[in-house]
């Protein structure tokens, strides 16, 4: 590995002294000697035998993917009720009028915003935590860390099921403890309008603490033990090494995990349908389960297709902005 | 590493698989090789018969078997599910990839209704009203499968059941409060106070469950206003928002504001409101006449009776009108001269004879079937009669208001908003939300 | 600060009480599903947390003969793994070329497969099944390896891509030196320091690919191929919903992965640190 000029930013302040006023920087950690220089890429190195690599890949991709794309965009212009001998009828741009005209679309797009940056907000602090506890060494750990991912595996309608009992006004074990910090214990969360999507956002969120808690700590494992050891003999406090030498060096994991929590957010559809079925009313209506509503229930193909289409989009936006955003996070 | 356990369990889940596969195809391979070398015709099925703890389901499921018993020269491919959600998907794909199963259950009205008017359900009023047909006949069994409204003849479906709402009382808990069975709503809301006070559940209703608040509503419309009232109001001539219906709406949210059907009813779905019935829980309940064998597991089994709704007390003479829905109907999608026309057919005429339903009524002790059958009424379990009873002095009935709407997507506008009245929304809201989509649909179309 | 001497501190008391509760909240569904699959249906409505009044450990034998949860479990697993296997064969190669940008419009390409990302399952629904009529799909096990294959597609391609930009191409470089073919640095050099980005994208895909409902219930009918989540919709019907048998049926369908889970939990993480430092 190649030794970086130890440039300020790869410098942690440990201490800092306070002599008659002045500031000054006592003790400073260089941790250039441990990180890797940043990767150049090939740009421009045609190699023969890459063609052969990337092939299977392509046709596969294509024959699965490219078909049902090319025919959601297709069939989006047009208006079709899904019976066989119907013929597609053009509408241009119809269906997407309709779709930023319709309310339940409204309540969709403000309930998946709200779910998606309750997830992230809720699943990097509490899987940060998480992994940092299964890093310790303890009696148990082995339970713990089995229990902690199971909610990732437990299939979405059973997660509906358990909560919705858990849930359950008066009876249910919520109900218990909100008595208990003196609340009104009939609170009915998945029965009110306004309630009920946060309560899916946190289910959302306890489904999927568990794999990122995963990632990051297989992340935090893969930071060579030399670097906090030194770091720590060198005085630097927990809390120093977490926040300047542990986040900053799994940074591209956090970022990764920050795309898949968003995806996993706005894809939802299982969990919502398990617990509210779209909810008292429309009040917990996501874009996908509007789709799959106005697909086989209403029989509007051409505007279902279309919302496919604009998901589509949006979620292809919100992956250029995440990723620009925190490229732009990490240069400084 | 990983990938080296990966190879290990693939292989040891293929072997698995194929050693199950393998008894899998023993097992059916030595009853095929006994039919005969005959062309075997095949055809698809599908209904909701997927699950034979139901016991209309293990019903239907076994007929199916002896119907392949009995011809062994056509092959029938169930594509049943029970779930809703899940066989709607499965159906309208179907449909939509082109090749649509061949014979289904439906609802009729608004269920089948694209595929009436593009033809893709046949009209099979000709193989009703053949000589040698043995099902269900009568014009008013049929309604809901007759779109003559919208200008296509002929019938589309031939249900199998007969699905009615009545009311369930425990008398028992009646009892202990001082309390009889009520007649009139009335009765209802003066018993309520009293029940709610000795910790019952005046009348359970699962809200969760949007069809269980629409069957409700429907009722309550029946009862107010009568038969003329449906049809007025799906020609237009009453509004949702106007008078009639804002009385049947407030008069529902007013029973829900004095706490009929408990406090939690929105939290529960249909299955919680019968347990709760079941345990004791309930006074009463409203609920389908399908759930009938359920009772049996309750311990208050004895003091259960069953009885016709409530009415309101100024329209005594729409006390005898009823929710029904005419269920799980047959609709076939092959053509006179497809060659799998007659094997659909005989499968129909299988599944909806006379046979059918007298075998049930022997099963269940009694009934009320599309079609009359000779009851032994030594025979009968008591709810059973007492349902038959009732439903015998019914002077009319129709189905959930909304499905006979010609917006198709009508029933789930209504049941969305009519479950928010559980919710704590104020009913000219909700009416005003449902006229604007119907008015929305009336002006594009 | 100084730590020496100081056992017990605020933090560490919050910070384990914390760690504490969230073992609380994860366990305590398990707990409810487990206790409920040894209840009677109109118990679980009735007294929610409490023990069951009888074990009725033949909720688990019914629960087996309605829906065949034990098979559809094998069928789930089977079409998960491997549809795995061959998606990962496909993705680690192709996602090296974007990576490295070894071959012209590299950019355009992993646009191109990042598509699928987000294709919304119920839209792809009916052109998939119109494909299946086309190759005779209905009830192949192979044509739904291939399509799962193909959905997950996108989401290992961006994470692989991802882990194999954070590897330094001087390992590559040094070995193509070496004279080691492209394939060869791939598969002998790659894969084995990129095992986090390998293991999440797997567990990625096999939670997407064992847990899928739609298409498995469109595509596979037979009883004898039903997957978990087809089969768990056995017990749900509009009159009649069977609880106690749902939740057994969940609780074996976890077993497998939970028994994997601790089998190799220890052997997984090990590989992923061994990988990672290497380079």
């Amino acid at each position: 590995m190649r030794l970086l000029p130890p440039s300020r930013k790869n410098l942690i302040i440990i201490k800092t002294i306070n002599k008659g006023g002045k500031k000054g920087l006592l003790k400073l950690f260089d941790k250039s000697p441990f990180l890797k220089e940043k990767n150049m890429s090939n740009n421009g190195k045609k190699n023969k035998g890459a063609l052969p690599l990337i092939l299977p890949a392509f046709i596969l991709y294509s024959a699965v993917v490219a078909y049902p794309l090319l025919n959601m965009l297709y069939t989006s212009f047009f208006e079709w009720n899904g019976v066989y001998t119907t013929p597609y009828v053009f509408a241009g741009l119809k269906n997407y009028a309709s779709f930023f005209q319709d309310e339940s679309v409204h309540i969709a797009l403000k309930n998946i915003v709200i779910i998606m940056v309750t997830s992230v907000v809720g699943i990097v602090p509490i899987g940060l935590f998480l992994a940092s506890v299964i890093q310790k060494k303890f009696f148990g750990l082995r339970f713990v860390r089995v229990s902690y991912f199971l909610p990732v595996i437990i299939n979405k309608v059973s997660v509906g099921l358990m909560f919705t009992f858990i849930l359950y006004p008066m009876k249910g074990p919520f109900a218990q403890i909100v008595k208990l910090f003196g609340g009104n214990e009939k609170v009915n969360v998945l029965g009110n309008m306004q309630l009920a999507i946060w309560a899916v956002a946190f289910v959302l969120i306890w489904c999927n603490v568990g794999l990122h808690m995963v990632l990051y700590s297989s992340a935090m494992a893969a930071i060579p033990d030399d670097l906090t050891e030194s770091a720590k003999l060198d005085g630097a406090s927990r809390r120093q090494i977490f926040f300047n030498i542990t986040l900053p060096l799994i940074g591209n994991t956090i970022q990764i995990s920050v795309v898949l929590i968003l995806m996993n957010a706005f894809k939802i559809y299982d969990l919502v349908v398990a617990l509210t079925g779209g909810g008292p009313g429309n009040s917990t209506e996501v874009l996908s389960t509007i789709l799959f509503k106005n697909a086989f229930y209403y029989g509007k193909f051409g505007y279902a297709n279309a919302i496919g289409v604009i998901t589509v989009l949006i979620s292809l936006l919100i992956t250029v902005v995440i990723n620009g955003v925190l490229r732009a996070c990490r240069k400084d | 590493m990983k990938r080296k356990l990966e190879k290990c369990m693939m292989l040891s889940m293929a072997a698995c698989l194929l050693l199950g596969g393998c008894q899998q195809q023993s097992g059916g391979g030595a009853k095929e090789s006994s039919s005969e070398a005959k062309e075997q015709i095949t055809i698809t099925y599908m209904s909701r018969f997927a699950n034979e703890e139901e016991p209309d389901s293990k019903y239907y499921m076994e007929r199916l078997a002896k119907f392949q018993e009995e011809n062994p020269d056509i092959k029938v491919e169930d594509l049943s599910v029970v779930e809703l959600d899940a066989y709607k998907t499965k159906l309208k794909s179907t449909v939509a990839s082109g090749k649509p199963v061949d014979i289904f259950t439906n609802y009729g009205n608004n269920d089948i209704a694209e595929w009436v008017e593009s033809g893709v359900v046949k009209d099979i009023s000709d193989i009703i009203s053949a000589e040698d047909w043995n099902g269900p006949a009568g014009d008013g069994i049929y309604e809901s499968f007759n779109y003559s409204a919208r200008g296509i003849d002929g019938i589309y479906g031939v249900p199998t059941k007969v699905l009615a709402n009545m009311l369930y009382v425990n008398t028992r808990i009646l009892d202990e409060c001082g309390l009889k069975t009520p007649e009139t709503w009335e009765d209802v809301l003066e018993m309520t106070p009293v029940l709610k006070e000795n910790g019952y559940i005046p009348m359970a209703l699962g809200a969760k469950t949007k069809g269980r608040v629409c069957h409700w509503h429907t009722l309550l419309a029946l009862q107010m206003w009568g038969m003329e009232f449906k049809d007025d109001l799906v020609s237009g001539k009453e509004k949702w928002t106007g008078d009639k219906m804002m009385e049947v709406i407030n008069t529902f949210k007013s029973f829900i504001d004095q706490g009929v059907f408990g406090e939690f009813a929105i939290s529960d779905d249909a299955t919680a409101h019968e347990a709760r019935f079941i345990n004791g829980e309930a006074a009463m309940m409203m609920d389908l006449s399908v759930v009938i064998p359920q009772m049996k597991s309750s311990k208050d089994y004895d003091s259960i009776k069953v009885t016709r709704m409530p009415y309101f007390k100024e329209h005594p003479e729409n006390k005898n009108l009823w929710y029904i829905s005419m269920g799980d109907a047959y609709s076939i999608t092959v053509d006179k001269d497809s060659p799998k026309y007659d094997a659909v057919v005989k499968l129909l005429k299988f599944m909806t004879e006379e046979e059918t339903y007298k075998e049930q009524n022997e099963l269940w002790k009694g009934g009320v079937f599309p079609m009359d059958v000779e009851i032994n009424k030594e025979g009968t379990e008591r709810l059973m009669q007492e349902y038959m009873e009732s439903f015998a002095k019914k002077s009319g009935g129709c189905d959930e208001l909304d499905v006979y709407f010609e917006m198709p997507n009508t029933q789930d506008v209504v049941r969305n908003e009519m479950q928010t009245l559980f919710a704590g929304r104020e009913p000219d809201e909700i009416a005003a939300a449902i006229q604007k989509e119907l008015d929305n649909y009336q002006n594009n179309k | 600060m100084n730590k020496i001497g100081k056992k017990i501190s605020a933090g560490k008391i919050i910070f384990w009480t914390l760690a504490f509760l969230w073992l609380l909240t994860t366990i305590f569904p398990l707990y409810f599903t487990i206790i409920s699959s040894l209840k009677d249906d109109n118990e679980i409505w009735e007294s929610m947390i409490r023990f069951p009044e009888v074990w009725r450990f033949d909720n688990y034998v019914k629960a087996n003969s309605v829906a065949g949860i034990i098979r559809a479990t094998f069928n789930s697993l089977f079409l998960s793994v491997c549809s795995i296997g061959l998606m990962m064969v496909c993705v680690i190669p192709a996602s090296y070329i974007i990576a490295r940008k070894k071959i012209r419009g590299s950019s355009v390409l992993s646009m191109y497969f990042l598509a699928a990302l987000m294709i919304p399952i119920h839209g792809a629904l009916i052109p998939i099944v119109q494909m299946s009529n086309l190759v005779g799909g209905q009830n192949s096990m192979v044509y739904m390896i291939i399509i799962y294959s193909g959905l997950n597609f996108s989401m290992s391609s961006f994470l692989m891509s991802g882990y194999i930009q954070g590897i330094d191409s001087q390992i590559d470089e040094a070995a193509s030196i070496d004279g080691c073919s492209l394939r060869g640095i791939v598969w002998k050099i790659i894969v084995p320091i990129s095992k986090p980005g390998i293991a999440t994208s797997c567990i990625v895909a096999f939670l997407s690919t064992y847990n899928e409902l739609p298409l498995a219930s469109v595509l596979l009918t037979k009883k004898e191929y039903q997957t978990i989540s087809v089969a768990l919709l056995a017990f749900k019907g509009d009159y009649q919903v069977n609880l106690s048998w749902i939740f057994a049926s969940i609780v074996i369908s976890m077993l497998p992965i939970v028994i994997f889970y601790i089998l190799c939990q220890e052997n997984v993480e090990k590989g992923m640190i061994a990988g990672a430092v290497k380079g």
